[in-house]
């Protein structure tokens, strides 16, 4: 989508246009949904969650400043009701304890394909809700360092951690198979 | 053979390291061949998840449908209730003029009536005050009320922080 495009679209979703916002909708839905849906492992949570995420988008449009910004708006949005949910659904998996015990070794047996096909479900289900959002930003959105910062409004240094700990608990994970 | 580099590699493959930093990296995997099949590995598994999750279908008509379905129905709520009080308004507005010419007399009427029994109820609420203010002991009565009213809601606070969540 052209950037004067979605400016026009957001402008005209502020002014109430719920055609344009369709529009948006349909545009965004696949990256929000793919967001809901890596840190909540469930499908229908995941459709429940961003479907939630773009009404509260709809609500608050006057709040966005920068139509550039509308997808990181909306990662805000939807990590925010990720949490939200996770603390609801008491799904929240705290490695942190676990990871300062035990530190990780080096494997050491190379991750095959076949191990890799394994359900990653699973292995994103290990980290806690702090670092799956991380690593969902990164691998997932493809957010820079600075934008994720930004996003979980936490310092670029704890990004760096996080997404370090992340990759490595998964890696871990994933060999294991 | 240096330090092995392992905790910079997330960052080196995202290419978030400071020159120095990268540098490093880059001349310590020139030689390491643990550290080479480290990145490998982390990249592999980072293209994997980023497959994985690519590959999942998306929802399809029925999302938009879904969200607007939940928009429409309090954005015409809203729009109803705007009509609405616009159009009471006017309706108010044009009975008064319309009715002015007839109802004149009969409002001024209407006003003098107010006015007396506004009279009537403030004489009587002077006379309870003057009533109340002659009763002996008022204010400790009043003081005792207040603090067993305040303990009482101090307690149902208290039973109600230390109450346990019901299980789902």
């Amino acid at each position: 989508m052209v950037e004067q495009d979605l400016t026009q679209l957001i402008r005209q979703a502020k002014a109430g246009d719920t055609d344009a916002f369709a529009v948006l909708v349909a545009r965004f839905k696949g990256e929000v949904f793919r967001h809901a849906y890596a840190m909540t492992g469930d499908r229908m949570e995941a459709e429940d969650i961003a479907q939630e995420a773009f009404v509260k988008a709809w609500y608050a449009l006057d709040k966005l400043e920068h139509a550039y910004a509308f997808a990181s708006w909306m990662s805000k949005i939807v990590s925010h009701l990720c949490y939200d949910r996770l603390k609801k659904l008491r799904k929240k998996v705290d490695l942190q304890a676990e990871i300062e015990e035990e530190p990780l070794r080096r494997p050491t047996s190379n991750i095959d394909n076949a191990n890799l096909r394994f359900d990653i479900r699973s292995a994103m289900e290990k980290l806690s809700p702090e670092h799956r959002a991380a690593i969902v930003l990164r691998d997932i959105q493809g957010y820079s360092y600075e934008e994720i910062a930004d996003i979980l409004n936490i310092p670029l240094g704890t990004v760096k951690s996080r997404i370090n700990t992340a990759r490595n608990i998964l890696k871990k994970e994933l060999s294991r198979g | 053979m240096e330090t092995h580099v392992r905790d910079l590699l997330p960052a080196f493959m995202d290419d978030a390291l400071s020159e120095t930093d990268r540098k490093k990296v880059e001349a310590h995997l020139a030689l390491c061949p643990d550290c080479r099949r480290e990145l490998e590995e982390l990249e592999t598994v980072k293209a994997e998840i980023s497959r994985f999750y690519h590959s999942v279908d998306v929802p399809g008509i029925q999302f938009e449908k879904a969200v607007l379905a939940k928009i429409m129905p309090q954005e015409k709520l809203a729009m109803h209730y705007r009509v609405f009080v616009w159009f009471f308004a006017v309706c108010c507005a044009a009975s008064v003029l319309a009715t002015y010419p007839v109802m004149r007399k009969p409002f001024y009427v209407g006003m003098n009536i107010f006015q007396a029994l506004f009279n009537i109820l403030s004489s009587g609420f002077h006379i309870a005050l003057s009533i109340l203010s002659a009763l002996p002991a008022l204010s400790a009565g009043i003081m005792v009320v207040i603090a067993v009213i305040l303990a009482v809601c101090i307690w149902i606070l208290f039973g109600l922080l230390t109450m346990k969540p019901v299980k789902e």
